[in-house]
């Protein structure tokens, strides 16, 4: 129940400032399908991810855009996302132009993928892709009004 | 461990031969998938920028979502590590399988088991199904439940595992060597009532990716897996009776290496004491045992150092010496003859050293 009313009170945040706010995010997620085309090769197309099954590649893509008035400063932009639970990031999908990535395995340290370090069975080791829990892209431009960009990255359901 | 694939089992010898290699169980049993049916995928991005040097509140993304399906996914394995060894007639001979619910959502499954397989050979007469129901390891006629498909069809929670035993008689006047195939599926009950087929081999069988709206654990829909594949069926599979009075099985290794130094580097000189195991299993017995191992040219054989079951043994045998086991240095070959030996008995222990050139 706690979670439950934790997402409402965020829901609620989001209506209450979404009318001021000068940058907006768009979310969106679709489903990564491979395909055979007419040549026999192997593609990959993007899909409704209404309902997903375990194995499955998904893409969240969040478009943020300045609807304000004001230029939003050069290299104050950041956007932090969560790995969604039960999935895990695929390594090397982060994307986003004119950004700085680093990732975080708790959600509170963000950093580049070599200094992310974990206990693997007791050793100090790398933290691999899969035990990636956070992104966060640092946008180095200046945002003017009406302006938009975006960034992406890829999961797989376990 | 050094095996050898110099074996001969010769002379009326009416057994099935299994070198025991490897595993004897399928390994196609592969760990189930994760996420559990009916579970809602969320996520919510969050930016932080600001304005002429001032901090702004903080603003979220809308949420998107996405339900986790049902994945129906089933793997049945054969569990008795090759050909049952029958008489003929023969009553109550059992096969054991495993159904594993390898999807990620409770299913209920159909186990169906087919004694009229094409690949030809006799067809066992199946008599009765038991689901593992005690937890005792093996068939216990009483206490596990006997089971009729289609009746009471089993409920498996993702991950779960249920042991099924096939019991069938065997016909008479076969003859030694005939196999007789049973085949067992299992069929979701979903795919029954949804496609109306029970058979991969019916028209109308489901290919993977075929999904029924809104029937999954949790609401979501319910996608055909992987397992469905009609050229790789995981959902069923064979176990086979074999017209056989005993089974043979022979494992050779190398026990004991001494080089000329006293250590065990394999160089000219080194010694290696070589052992074969020969284990008779069944209720009949093998006729005419003799097994021979030619050893290769890099191998001289050591005079006199043939033992069977920790006796030594001379290296002469018939007609030159007493019996028929021994060393025919014409063929480089060891000979043991046992003759007969009853299904059950103690391991033969043979023995022997031979000298790298």
């Amino acid at each position: 129940m706690t979670h439950i009313t934790l997402m409402l009170a965020l829901f609620a945040v989001l209506t209450a400032t979404a009318a001021q706010a000068q940058v907006r995010l768009d979310n969106t997620i679709k489903k990564v399908q491979t395909f055979v085309n007419e040549s026999g090769e192997v593609q990959r197309r993007m899909v409704d991810a209404d309902s997903v099954i375990p194995g499955d590649e998904l893409q969240y893509t969040v478009r943020f855009t300045n609807h304000g008035e004001q230029t939003v400063d050069a290299g104050t932009i950041v956007i932090t996302d969560a790995i969604p639970t039960h999935t895990e990031y695929l390594d090397g999908t982060a994307f986003g132009s004119g950004t700085q990535i680093s990732f975080s395995v708790d959600g509170e340290v963000f950093a580049a993928p070599a200094q992310l370090l974990v206990l693997n069975e007791g050793d100090e080791g790398i933290a691999s892709a899969q035990q990636y829990t956070g992104i966060r892209w640092a946008f180095s431009p200046m945002l003017a009004p009406g302006e938009s960009s975006y960034v992406s990255f890829n999961v797989r359901l376990k | 461990m050094i095996a050898s694939k110099n074996f001969v089992l010769d002379r009326r010898l009416f057994v099935l031969v299994s070198l025991l290699v490897g595993g004897l169980f399928d390994a196609q049993a592969s760990h189930a998938l994760g996420t559990d049916a009916g579970v809602n995928i969320q996520n919510t991005a969050s930016v932080n920028f600001e304005i002429n040097g001032t901090a702004q509140t903080p603003v979220n993304s809308n949420t998107v979502q996405t339900l986790v399906d049902e994945l129906i996914d089933v793997v049945v394995v054969d569990n008795n590590g090759g050909p049952v060894a029958v008489s003929t007639p023969d009553t109550g001979i059992i096969l054991q399988f495993t159904v594993t619910n390898n999807g990620n959502g409770a299913e209920v499954f159909r186990v169906i088991a087919n004694p009229n397989v094409v690949e030809g050979g006799f067809d066992p007469l199946l008599d009765q199904l038991y689901l593992e129901s005690n937890g005792i390891p093996g068939l216990q006629i009483g206490a596990d439940t006997a089971y009729v498909s289609g009746t009471s069809d089993p409920l498996l929670a993702e991950d779960e595992s249920l042991v099924v035993y096939v019991v069938s008689n065997i016909p008479v006047s076969l003859s030694q060597g005939d196999n007789g195939d049973v085949e067992l599926r299992a069929v979701s009950e979903t795919i029954i009532t949804q496609a109306g087929v029970d058979n991969p081999d019916d028209a109308g069988w489901p290919t993977p990716g075929t999904s029924y709206a809104g029937l999954g654990n949790g609401g979501g829909d319910i996608v055909v897996g992987t397992s469905h594949d009609t050229s790789n069926l995981l959902m069923r599979t064979t176990g086979r009776y074999q017209v056989s009075d005993a089974v043979i099985n022979v494992t050779k290794s190398s026990i004991t290496v001494l080089d000329p130094f006293g250590g065990t580097t394999l160089v000219p000189g080194t010694v290696i004491t070589y052992q074969i195991d020969v284990a008779v299993t069944g209720t009949g017995s093998a006729d005419g045992v003799v097994i021979s191992d030619l050893l290769p040219a890099e191998l001289e054989y050591q005079l006199n150092s043939l033992s069977i079951n920790g006796v030594a043994e001379d290296d002469d045998f018939a007609p030159l010496g007493v019996d028929g086991s021994g060393y025919n240095t014409g063929a480089s070959t060891v000979v043991v003859d046992r003759g007969v030996v009853a299904g059950g008995s103690p391991t033969i222990v043979i023995t022997f050293d031979a000298a790298i050139r």
